[in-house]
């Protein structure tokens, strides 16, 4: 019995290295997070109109190079230009607990797959305006995950 | 068949390309947003990532605009809903139609040239195009026609069909690469893959030439250009030095020498003498 000829294989590594589309569905996944975490915060802090002020911050989380520090930034000075005596701690901590969204934003799970620019923005608009920075969030997870997974069912369909 | 060439042709050529589309176009390569279009996670995708974040944050900030102010509007719960609903699907329809056509391009692209390594020379073509298409107008009457679009989108399609013809020849290569492996005995259809093969191999090889003189001649031109255009520059900066060199020495003028030392010298010579005198 001859032994089977055998066959040399190349191994590819596809989700080595991401896309621009799932790069930035990442960046959008983080800005969501930054704002879901920045709204409490503020909230807590005493900040007017907490919503806005983190829709800002996760909107500028989004952006390029200086974003997320520019997000950390204005979540600190809102919180800290409140009339309250402890409002420098009370900054410094909003920014600590804005800086820690990036921890986990920065290695997403490989489940979230990438969103076209019209599908993001429709879930943000979706969730945004039914259930507040929190329902943006889980609106552009659960997109995310059900491309992922039309994807992995039906390869040729699209997002 | 004609017109469905022009159409691939004009998706492919770059019309107008600016980072915003390009952009838009890597999106587009990884999200495609029809039916029966595949997939694509292995690029090309273009320098353009701090454009495609600042359309993403362009396109959320507008959906968190008008989610904001659902949420300021106040309305029962029903309405709300209604309204999300409402404005999601506006945001997808008007979203696709705005990226409609930049995307398409990436698209004909990647239905065309199934290689990656075919799209990036092909963009590496296209960029040396570019080039020659903005130095072109510096070389004024040297250069002929005075516009070459039409000449660089010509030169540009005869590479994509060469690259086009290079990746299929690759695809038959491999496949009789294959069969070859394959337990197909040693008789004549052994003889007939091997024959084929040889020939693949050899157009392989014209095409390949091609393929790299199409493209070393637009990126020779694109230096040329780019050589005459500093040139160019080279001189004019050295005009300028020239009369500003000419200004600064026809503002030098002559200074007077002081005159102490010679007076005091003489004076002091004419004291020696008369105390020599006296002594």
């Amino acid at each position: 019995m001859s032994a089977a000829p055998a066959t040399l294989v190349k191994a590819v590594d596809v989700g080595a290295r991401p896309g621009a589309a799932t790069a930035a569905t990442h960046r959008a996944l983080w800005g969501a997070l930054a704002a879901a975490i920045a709204w409490p915060a503020l909230s807590l802090c005493g900040v007017a109109h907490a919503e806005v002020a983190a829709a800002a911050v996760g909107l500028l989380t989004v952006l390029p190079w200086l974003g997320p520090l520019l997000g950390v930034l204005l979540a600190a000075v809102l919180a800290a230009l409140v009339p309250q005596p402890y409002a420098p701690l009370v900054g410094l901590a909003a920014a600590a607990l804005v800086t820690l969204a990036a921890a986990p934003a920065q290695h997403p799970p490989g489940w979230l797959g990438p969103l076209s620019i019209p599908v993001a923005s429709a879930a943000v608009v979706l969730g945004g305006a039914v259930g507040g920075v929190i329902g943006a969030l889980a609106a552009l997870v659960l997109a995310s995950a059900g491309v992922r997974l039309r994807r992995r069912f039906r390869p040729e369909a699209a997002s | 068949m004609i017109e469905h060439l022009r159409g691939l042709r004009v998706g492919i050529l770059r019309w107008g390309g600016t980072a915003v589309e390009r952009g838009l176009a890597a999106v587009g390569d990884e999200t495609p947003p029809g039916r029966g279009s595949r997939a694509c996670d292995a690029g090309p995708f273009w320098p353009v990532d701090r454009w495609v974040h600042a359309l993403y944050a362009a396109g959320l900030t507008a959906a968190a605009a008008v989610a904001l102010a659902i949420n300021w509007l106040g309305p029962p719960a029903v309405v709300r809903t209604f309204l999300a609903v409402v404005a999601a699907t506006m945001f997808l329809l008007v979203g696709y139609m705005l990226v409609r056509t930049p995307t398409r391009r990436g698209q004909a692209m990647r239905r065309y040239l199934t290689d990656p390594r075919d799209r990036t020379e092909f963009e590496t073509a296209a960029a040396n195009a570019d080039r020659i298409r903005l130095t072109w107008p510096a070389l004024e009457r040297l250069g002929e026609p005075t516009d070459p679009t039409a000449t660089l989108e010509r030169a540009l399609w005869d590479l994509a069909q060469a690259l086009a013809e290079r990746g299929e020849l690759r695809a038959a290569d491999r496949d009789l690469r294959a069969s070859v492996g394959d337990p197909i005995g040693a008789g004549s259809l052994f003889s007939a893959v091997t024959d084929r093969q040889a020939e693949i191999a050899r157009r392989l090889t014209e095409v390949d030439a091609e393929v790299r003189r199409r493209s070393g001649q637009l990126r020779k031109l694109a230096v040329l250009c780019q050589d005459f255009l500093d040139q160019r520059a080279a001189q004019s900066r050295a005009r300028i030095r020239v009369t500003a060199a000419d200004a600064l020495l026809g503002s030098l003028r002559a200074r007077p020498e002081p005159d102490l030392v010679e007076r005091t010298e003489v004076v002091l010579a004419a004291y020696q003498e008369l105390a020599d005198e006296y002594d």
